[in-house]
């Protein structure tokens, strides 16, 4: 430095590039590394308010999230797509949510795309969460379906209802008559009040459905080509627009698995039918190993282009070898595994993304661990091109690429041989296996060590206490709903809150020479290195009174025997409550751009860990703030607020609102339950 | 114009410095190459002044076009998510990079002066690394950074709503 001072040189600063420079930096640092940039001073805090910039960052690091979609679409918003998803994803990390509202009360609910289903008593009522909404679509299925029909020749009986799924504005439910055992699938658009279509259905056995603007698929585990793993998927297809029910069954008899979420996963996705099914090691004391594929867990993946539902353009993924699990090895926990099927932010790809709890023989405790595999599909008929180079080829796998069946085991002894060094070990089994004893889940995981993540929550007899589990794959963090029994409440009752563990990527690892070392394979030592220490985190935090009202908020009153959750990538719906009785629905928000009307400002706020003073006054802390805002987001004049009103007071008049083309007497908009039952804290600073 | 190219040409950095180097080196740098190409060789013969460069840097750069002087070109716009790695830099790039700060910014913006990519590149890189996986202290630590904000400030930078694009 002394010398480039002699030399009239200048000292420069990291904050002094220009922007062809910093656009060079920011492509090689992941998202949240930008995030933590934006973080340090004002300068560098100015940079990522910029549109283009934030543009450039949005398509090199998560153009497949929905902000960045969002922004791409409006072609405007970059930098505020930028934040949303930074304190999104920040928020799921911490298990810091922006909002905790009370919904009202629901017999059952569905909730996906942002967009809550829930029933209570013969009403339906849709309500949009992600948008915000502050009216509900209600729909009145005593009207619908005619009171005879919906109390049964006696007046008295109810009907069954369940709702099964919601989409591009269908909703599927079905409909069963408790005195005849007659079942209805009814499809209904909402947005236009048309019945689309109703469907006598022979069987209910694990219904669900599944549908795109186009076609809606509905399937139930009630085939009788299971073979030894019991029934298989019966599959039927709904045309939505020319509303023709298909009567071709599409076979997925080699995805016999029955737990849809838990051991099987039907998703539709850029105009595809997908099911997934895991492959269970075989397990139990008496059970002998016939083949070594008996030893191994793997996937079946199959699927179908949504505007041809006919078995002669079923698709097979390419690689569907997961994860090695002997039985000897300890048991696996199958009561908590999750299997999904999500969108990679960053790539686009479609990952099957798996949860489990294994026994680590190794340290006498068990632990959960997340798999992601990425889904890799062949070229079939021409109508499908790969974005992704296909792993394996050859002429062998050329066959079984067109074979329109699924492989017989022959071609998985092969494959798995072909695979996996422990298979190609030629020793005993024994001695295998000996070996085997000294490894553990990561260890034995032939992907990229970011698509494995161990879970350390040691808590024992933990797997008892998740009422709601879920893995944020954009975030990296296990994201819990937790149900701690405190015995000395009279009476004595679970009590719910929020448990996250995350991780991120550690700085790069350096030999003694400071020079990069990438890992060659993974374990634990080596996750430990590439990643950051992470601790589990609660919310509320325990020990803090000021928080109770947080807690009553979370535990409604009762018994919370029935605890059932549905979480996505910025939020969670829950309800709790006892057994047959309409049970509260609690909504927790990550999204800072979530801002349901009428929702209360947080005070006091807590303490935070880093700005000690900071949550105390907020007024203060933004009208003194110098901080600019992105230029979109300065262009606003906090709409959120304004809504409330107008909304509020044209629903209190009782008339329908201008977004409903025609209105019916058995669908109806009216303002959202959740402003009047008026429990809910904003944590978000405004 | 001459028959047979000049094989040497004499750089003169900021601080008069001058610095003879081969063709083939200097042409690492697109900047010095298109002048080549624009001026012709009679008036690249005398000396070639880089006013935005010290001696020392340009020295250190001249270091790193020897050792690659032989490379192939880079391809150009290479998008591929291979550019993300920044662990895929050589060894012998990773020693060159080991100085301090100062002089990696300076490399830095030299190379951005000259246009030299793959130097651009390797710079980069190396304060990318020294971002990654770092809080926001860290980052401050590492490069120096006086922190600006007051308490309010960082926790609204965290915490304060987002307003949707579309509403």
């Amino acid at each position: 430095m002394d010398q480039l001072d002699e030399l009239g040189g200048q000292e420069h600063h990291l904050w002094e590039f220009c922007d062809e420079i910093w656009t060079l930096v920011l492509k090689y640092i992941e998202f949240d590394d930008v995030f933590a940039l934006g973080q340090t001073c004002k300068r560098l805090h100015s940079l990522l308010l910029d549109d283009s910039v934030c543009e450039a960052i949005l398509q090199n690091t998560i153009p497949y999230s929905k902000e960045a979609l969002k922004a791409r679409n409006l072609s405007r918003g970059y930098a505020s797509a930028f934040w949303r998803a930074a304190k999104r994803r920040a928020a799921f990390r911490a298990g810091d949510p922006f909002a905790v509202v009370n919904l009202g009360f629901a017999n059952s609910f569905l909730y996906n795309e942002g967009l809550l289903c829930y029933l209570l008593e013969d009403r339906i009522r849709i309500l949009d969460l992600h948008s915000s909404e502050s009216t509900e679509t209600v729909v009145n299925m005593a009207d619908l379906l005619d009171q005879k029909v919906w109390r049964g020749p006696d007046q008295n009986t109810t009907v069954g209802l369940t709702l099964l799924h919601y989409s591009s504005g269908v909703l599927s439910c079905c409909y069963k008559q408790a005195w005849n055992e007659n079942a209805w699938l009814i499809l209904i658009k909402i947005e236009t009040g048309q019945i689309l279509g109703t469907v006598r259905l022979h069987s209910t056995e694990k219904l669900f459905a599944r549908n795109n603007e186009s076609m809606l698929y509905y399937g139930t585990h009630s085939g009788k080509d299971g073979g030894p793993e019991g029934h298989s998927w019966e599959v039927k297809c709904f045309d939505l627009v020319t509303r023709f029910s298909f009567e071709t069954k599409l076979e997925f008899f080699d995805v016999s698995n029955a737990n849809i979420g838990s051991t099987t996963c039907f998703e539709i996705y850029d105009g595809y039918l997908y099911a997934i099914s895991n492959r269970l090691p075989v397990t139990g004391p008496n059970s002998e190993l016939e083949t070594e594929q008996d030893e191994w867990s793997f996937y079946r993946c199959r699927r179908f282009p949504t505007v041809f539902p006919t078995n002669l353009f079923c698709e097979k993924a390419t690689d569907h070898i997961t994860w090695p699990r002997n039985y000897q090895w300890g048991p696996t926990d199958t009561r908590r595994t999750t299997l999904n099927l999500r969108k990679d932010e960053h790539s686009g790809a479609l990952k099957i993304v798996e949860t489990r709890m294994g026994w680590l023989a190794s340290m006498h405790r068990s632990q959960r661990i997340c798999y992601m595999t990425d889904l890799a599909f062949v070229i079939q008929h021409g109508l499908h091109l790969p974005r992704y180079p296909i792993p394996y080829s050859g002429s062998a796998l050329a066959k079984d690429i067109f074979e329109l069946k699924w492989p017989v085991d022959e071609y998985f002894k092969q494959r798995i041989a072909s695979l996996d060094p422990f298979l190609r070990d030629s020793r005993p089994l024994d001695k295998k296996l000996r070996e085997a004893h000294r490894i553990t889940h990561p260890e034995t995981w032939k992907g990229p060590p970011q698509e494995i993540q161990p879970c350390n929550d040691q808590t024992p007899h933990m797997a008892n206490k998740f009422q709601i589990q879920y893995y944020d794959s954009a975030s990296g963090t296990f994201l819990d709903i937790i149900g701690d029994y405190i015995p000395t409440e009279s009476p004595a009752r679970s009590h719910l809150h929020l448990q996250a563990q995350s991780r991120r990527f550690g700085p790069p690892i350096l030999d003694r020479e400071g020079h990069l070392t990438p890992p060659s394979r993974v374990s634990s030592t080596t996750l430990n290195k590439i990643f950051m220490p992470s601790t589990i985190k609660w919310w509320p935090e325990f020990y803090d009174s000021d928080l109770d009202v947080i807690r009553r908020l979370l535990n409604p009153p009762g018994q919370l025997s029935d605890v059932k959750g549905i979480v996505d990538e910025r939020s969670l719906v829950y309800s709790a409550g006892s057994r047959d009785i309409p049970g509260a629905l609690i909504f927790i928000s990550f999204d800072p751009a979530i801002n349901l009307a009428g929702v209360e400002p947080w005070k006091p706020r807590r303490q935070s860990k880093y700005t000690a003073e900071a949550y105390f006054n907020d007024d203060k802390a933004t009208k003194s703030s110098g901080l600019m805002k992105p230029q979109s987001q300065r262009r606003h004049d906090r709409p959120g607020e304004v809504v409330v009103n107008e909304t509020a007071s044209s629903i209190q008049q009782g008339t329908t609102t201008k977004d409903m083309p025609a209105p019916h007497k058995w669908c109806w908009k009216e303002r959202a339950r959740y402003l009047d039952v008026g429990q809910g804290f904003d944590f978000g600073l405004r | 114009m001459s028959e047979t190219k000049i094989q040497k040409l004499t750089l003169v950095a900021n601080d008069g410095n001058k610095i003879e180097v081969d063709r083939q080196v200097a042409e690492k740098s697109v900047l010095i190459k298109n002048m080549l190409d624009d001026l012709g060789d009679e008036q690249m013969s005398t000396e070639v002044p880089i006013p935005n460069v010290n001696d020392t840097v340009l020295k250190k750069v001249i270091e790193w076009c020897e050792h690659h002087k032989n490379d192939p070109a880079a391809p150009q716009d290479d998008d591929s998510d291979s550019r993300k790695k920044t662990t895929d830099i050589d060894e012998w790039d990773q020693k060159f990079m080991q100085v301090d700060q100062e002089m990696l910014f300076e490399i830095i913006l030299a190379s951005n002066y000259l246009d030299i990519k793959p130097l651009l590149d390797v710079g980069c890189k190396t304060v990318a690394n020294m971002i990654k996986g770092k809080s926001p202290e860290e980052i401050r630590k590492t490069f120096n950074i006086t922190n600006d904000f007051t308490p309010e400030e960082e926790e609204q930078i965290r915490r304060e709503n987002e307003w949707a694009e579309d509403r």
